[in-house]
């Protein structure tokens, strides 16, 4: 098997996966990103340091997106207003959530 | 020039401190959330079983009143399984499954969050209810006409079916980052059969999640519209059929009981191998007697319904498989028995733990077989032996289980080792309280004790046995206080523990304790199901 093809299969197999080679930190970079959620374009092109090893990025969008549900849930029981704005609450977190750029360095 | 995500990910602020534990994506980090809070939730849900057993320590007692006692016992199930049992097992597959399949993080590191927060957000309804004019009082399966509007007009129970709603959905989320996590980010050379035998029970279990929670979430969908929007599901008067609402909840309700256990024998089968000094025996029949028991946990539902008046040959089918799934239990039962045989014995706490397990498991497992002789079954419906069974399957079992795993893995976690001594009373101290508690209510309800009684009268001939099924509870706790007290002088000032403090055997060992943000440093060829002891042992 050439180097392209145990690279692309190392993409396919490893993407997220931290037990790649060291020499293929590129390729690891490359893999990560589509093992990962959205990647952006610029990602990739702006590439991992080498021995850079930060993998986890933060969201706020998790989180307020369940205080939107919480709210829609609490409304559902008690006031519809309370509802209506765990709904909006709910939209404003998915929107979030598409539009940030999963970026893991 | 700096992108959006860029200045947004270099901020001070969204890194550290509270709000960085508010915004962590990371697995681990996940993992630990999950553990914390539904350990704050056992506490509250065993407060309440404390409750129960005092109100029920002398007959006629008045501690607790029947509204209130109703109360403490549906929201102690609903707890124990909803935001305990189940949210503590997410736990420990969050923190681990990546870091046994050598992976960096889940596959939907942000759909993780999303499980956790929902989950929150569902204890948080749920725990509302107690201001909203009452908590759920019919019981922790909720079983129409009770839970109608009609039987319960106040708003507990619409707490309890949108609470249940949330929790399912962050089941369902956690169920398919999990698998799709084991299914694509395993290390090169790790295929299924080279998987730790804690992410095969992992694997089965998200998928019983994903096929058993839907069905529980439906049903209480339901109750909430026949609640309030005049539909008629379950409604006998109007074209429903209570026992529409039974169906659906126990095909989600057989299936959740091997939710909990499964992940426990995950543990035990990581553990017993370790601290026996020999391999697992059996590897591939513990690993496929997983899968056996998330096929046949779906066909044996109806036996929680013996009573209700069904064919007969209904009857005698679900008899016969739930025979059946004693069988891949068994197995696994003997494997880790022929593990031990022959073993140099380290009798560390995870390992007392896990002898516990086995003992105690067995005990509740032999009295499920007991309930599947249905004439038996008939009599001690409903009764304090149902009880019984059910706790020692669930706490010798699954709270043993967990017991194990979080004293084997607590140094990975936290970089250092619970005390030994604090962990071996820990251990005596719950054998001692758990049969204290929980045997005599096989007797009880022999003797015609029914469950979900607030009290009794003094001439039942039920005294004793409920005098000594609660001081077992009191023992019970005081075990659990030391547990809570060598957890805080551990993290403070623990043995630190290094990477392998067990001489472990699968790639979590392979790491710093605890692990870096990206996991592992270095590659390690994963050949068999011990890919560090062959590391270790290489010629």
């Amino acid at each position: 098997m050439d180097e392209e093809s145990k690279k692309e299969q190392s993409m396919r197999r490893g993407s997220g996966s931290a037990l790649n080679a060291p020499a293929a930190i590129e390729t690891e970079a490359h893999s990560e990103c589509e093992g990962q959620e959205h990647a952006s374009p610029r990602a990739h092109s702006e590439g991992h340091a080498p021995g850079s090893h930060k993998t986890s990025e933060h969201s706020i969008w998790p989180v307020v997106l369940s205080i939107g549900l919480l709210l829609l849930s609490l409304g559902l029981l008690n006031h519809s207003v309370v509802a209506a704005i765990g709904g909006v609450v709910i939209l404003v977190a998915i929107v979030g959530w598409l539009w940030q750029p999963w970026v893991s360095a | 020039m700096a992108s959006t995500a860029d200045t947004w990910a270099r901020h001070q602020w969204y890194e550290t401190g509270v709000w960085s534990w508010v915004t962590t994506t990371n697995h681990k980090r996940i993992g630990i959330l999950y553990t914390s809070t539904s350990l704050v939730f056992f506490v509250v849900a065993i407060a309440m079983a404390m409750l129960m057993r005092t109100q029920l320590i002398v007959p006629n007692n008045t501690l607790l009143g029947p509204q209130a006692y109703n109360q403490a016992f549906t929201m102690h199930g609903t707890t124990m399984v909803f935001l305990f049992g189940m949210p503590i097992l997410s736990g420990f597959a969050n923190y681990l499954v990546p870091l046994m399949v050598g992976a960096r993080d889940m596959v939907f590191p942000r759909l993780n969050a999303l499980s956790y927060w929902t989950y929150v957000a569902g204890g948080i309804v749920l725990y509302a209810s107690f201001l909203a004019g009452g908590a759920p009082d019919a019981g922790w399966f909720s079983y129409v006409p009770l839970t109608s509007s009609t039987y319960s007009p106040s708003s507990g129970m619409d707490y309890w079916c949108i609470s249940i709603v949330l929790l399912g959905m962050s089941s369902i989320a956690g169920a398919v980052n999990v698998l799709v996590t084991i299914l694509v980010l395993r290390t090169p050379g790790m295929s299924f059969n080279k998987m730790p035998l804690f992410v095969w029970a992992t694997f089965v279990n998200q998928f019983i999640i994903l096929v058993a929670l839907p069905s529980l979430t439906a049903a209480a969908i339901m109750l909430y519209l026949d609640r309030h929007y005049g539909t008629s599901f379950f409604n006998p008067d109007t074209g429903g059929d209570p026992l529409l609402w039974q169906h659906l909840f126990w095909f989600f309700g057989h299936p959740e009981v091997y939710i909990l256990i499964l992940p426990a024998f995950g543990m035990v089968s990581e553990v017993i191998p370790v601290f026996a000094r020999k391999p697992i025996f059996g590897y591939s029949f513990i690993a496929y007697s997983s899968v056996a028991i998330g096929v046949l946990s779906f066909a044996v539902w109806a036996h929680h319904m013996f009573p209700v008046g069904m064919s007969l040959t209904a009857q005698a089918v679900f008899a016969f498989t739930s025979y059946t799934i004693a069988v891949p239990t068994s197995v696994k039962i003997f494997n880790w028995l022929a593990t031990l045989w022959g073993g140099s014995l380290r009798l560390k706490t995870p390992m007392l733990f896990s002898l516990g397990f086995i003992g105690l498991f067995v005990l509740g497992g032999l009295t499920g077989m007991s309930l599947a002789v249905v004439p038996f079954d008939w009599q001690v419906s409903d009764s304090y032996y149902v009880v019984g069974h059910f706790h020692s399957v669930l706490f010798g079992g699954t709270a043993f289980g967990v017991f194990a795993g979080f004293y084997y893995w607590f140094p990975k976690v936290t970089g250092r080792m619970l005390d030994e001594r604090l962990g071996a009373w820990n251990f005596w101290l719950l054998v001692v309280g758990f049969l204290l508690t929980f045997q005599p209510m096989h007797v009880l309800g022999i003797l015609g004790m029914p469950r979900r009684i607030y009290t009794y009268a003094d001439n039942m001939g039920w005294n004793e046995l409920n005098l000594l099924s609660t001081l077992g509870g009191y023992v019970i706790a005081v075990s659990l206080l030391l547990f809570i007290w060598n957890i805080i002088k551990s993290v403070r000032s623990g043995r630190e523990a290094g990477p392998d403090p067990w001489d472990g055997w699968t790639l979590e060992w392979a790491t710093s304790s605890p692990p870096p943000e990206h996991n592992f440093d270095r590659q390690i060829p994963v050949r068999s199901h011990r890919p560090l002891w062959d590391e270790k042992n290489r010629r």
